[in-house]
């Protein structure tokens, strides 16, 4: 044997159970770090259901009016999580406040930062204005706490009684909302709105609009006078049994509660007059869902629309009224080309047109959420729509939450 | 020359016994890593279903919401191989005032013959 061969086996053999030994390690560090990760998600998850606990505790207690301060730190029923809410009251101030996050909190409002503990100390932090709602005096074109408008976005408005949308019939509006909160209206890139723009009660422009790109507002921008209210909607019947599924059909129904709706391919049902209550609405290729009089539908979640699927193809949004019942976030989300002539609304519901989809009609909701060439065609017609008055007598509502 | 030969045969000896060692070692520990990725998976599918449940009765509002129990069976493929994990989501509604109803999420399921669980609560205002 060579002198230099003297080690070789020994060196190899090595350099191989290094190897294998950092394989091993690497596959130990992923499983203990994956381990981890679920437990974090787990303290998150818990942390933000007890902040938003903390937000309804003291919402609870602004309508009973034993709200006195902030909320001390509070365990929940299983006791893995707690809250506690920091309260700023502007409730009976005469000028806008300024809270530590820098949300402007308006005349007549309180605002409210939750902080929920979850296990492993995860925290989680929402923060709200509660307010009663005032007046309102905006288009049905409305969000309450978030607007976002980016890439070749256009929301627009036309007078139906000049003619069918075009450029000939476009005409002016407000798109209306409450939004406070520091940058909750954002026109980004290409996106454009023909029309003014309104932020909310006790608002500064400056610190809610945000306009980059080449982004562009045609109108005015102001502060509203009043904030407006989005009805919480209960929908008359329980969500039935039935479940509508399609696939290159017709079929007509009639006033009732079903399940979920899915059509597919060149499936077409038709509604008759009447109010209708479904869990969900699910349309693709050429899909559509015409409505044969005034038509009334509860929606208990969300509204997905793709390909070239049509709602309410007649074209009179006001026979086709979409009401969400949802508590919690959902989205009348429309992708491809596809249409909608609606007069929306949902205290928790977005608007959400992406890809070549267009909306047209009336929305009054929780946010607007538009991109790629998405387009939002306010149907100047609903103007005495939707948007609800009240008095100071209103109950308490939360506006413009926001996760911190 | 005689002693470079006797060098190596221990060379080889001490060689083959520190690889087999470590294989011994290193084969032992991946059923342990098998496991832990198992549970992870089982873990992430109850993390999701504990928020669905808790989403499912908020959206229910003040007045509709009600204690629910309900079976799942989520199915996964894993190299080929199909897994299925029944998990069972139990929703308890408990009455704190008249206008603030304590919700508990609870899912559980078995992993390697030990119940496991995750939890979440919320409250809900009238």
């Amino acid at each position: 044997m060579a002198k230099g061969s003297r080690g070789l086996v020994l060196f190899t053999v090595l350099v191989v159970a290094a190897l294998l030994a950092l394989m091993t390690l690497t596959v130990a560090v992923h499983s203990m770090n994956s381990l981890q990760r679920d437990h974090q998600v787990q303290g998150r998850l818990q942390a933000d259901f007890a902040a938003q606990a903390g937000l309804q505790v003291a919402l609870s207690q602004l309508r009973t009016s034993t709200l006195s301060g902030d909320l001390p730190q509070t365990a929940l029923t299983g006791g893995r999580s707690s809250y506690a809410v920091t309260v700023l009251s502007n409730a009976s101030g005469a000028v806008a406040v300024t809270a530590p996050d820098g949300t402007s909190v308006p005349p007549g409002a309180v605002y409210l930062m939750a902080l929920g503990e979850g296990e492993g100390r995860h925290q989680q932090r929402i923060s709200a204005l509660a307010l009663r709602p005032g007046s309102g005096g905006f288009d049905a074109l409305a969000a309450d706490s978030d607007i976002l408008m980016r890439d070749n976005v256009q929301v627009d408005a036309w007078d139906p009684s000049l003619g069918a949308y075009g450029p000939a019939t476009l005409s002016n509006f407000t798109l209306g909302s409450n939004i406070v909160s520091r940058d909750g209206i954002r026109v980004r890139d290409s996106a454009l709105l023909r029309g003014d723009l309104q932020v909310g009660s006790g608002g500064s422009i400056s610190n809610v609009v945000k306009i980059s790109g080449s982004g562009t507002v045609t109108g005015s921008t102001s502060v509203a006078t009043a904030s407006f209210s989005v009805p919480h909607h209960t929908a008359p019947l329980p969500v039935g049994a039935t479940d509508v599924i399609l696939s290159g059909s017709t079929q007509t129904l009639g006033p009732g509660s079903y399940r979920r709706l899915r059509l597919s391919g060149s499936s077409q049902v038709m509604l008759s007059s009447g109010t209708y209550v479904f869990e969900s609405l699910q349309m693709q290729d050429t899909s559509q869902l015409v409505a044969l009089g005034a038509v009334t539908v509860y929606l208990t979640r969300g509204v997905l629309m793709d390909g070239d699927a049509q709602i309410n193809p007649s074209g009179l949004g006001s026979n086709f009224k979409l009401y969400s019942t949802s508590s919690s976030p959902v989205s009348l989300r429309m992708n491809g080309r596809s249409r909608a002539w609606v007069t929306a609304e949902g205290d928790h519901l977005s608007l959400a047109p992406y890809d070549d989809a267009e909306f047209f009609g009336a929305f009054v909701g929780a946010g607007i959420d538009a991109w790629d060439r998405g387009k939002i065609h306010y149907d100047k017609s609903l103007r005495s729509g939707t948007v609800s008055a009240s008095s100071s007598t209103a109950p308490w509502e939360l506006r413009a939450i926001r996760y911190r | 020359m005689k002693s470079t030969r006797a060098l190596t045969l221990l060379e080889c000896a001490f060689a083959a016994f520190l690889f087999s060692s470590i294989l011994v070692a290193i084969f032992a520990a991946w059923p342990t890593y098998a496991r832990a990725a198992d549970q992870n998976r089982t873990r992430v599918g109850g993390l999701f279903l504990a928020r669905q449940e808790m989403e499912y009765a908020i959206s229910q509002g003040f007045a509709a919401v009600a204690a629910r129990t309900r079976s799942v069976t989520m199915t996964a493929t894993v190299a080929g191989n199909t897994l299925q994990t029944p998990y069972q989501c139990a929703l308890q509604v408990t009455n704190l005032s008249p206008d603030l109803k304590a919700l508990h999420v609870q899912v559980t399921w078995q992993q390697s013959g030990r119940s496991q669980e995750v939890s979440c609560d919320s409250i809900l205002a009238r």
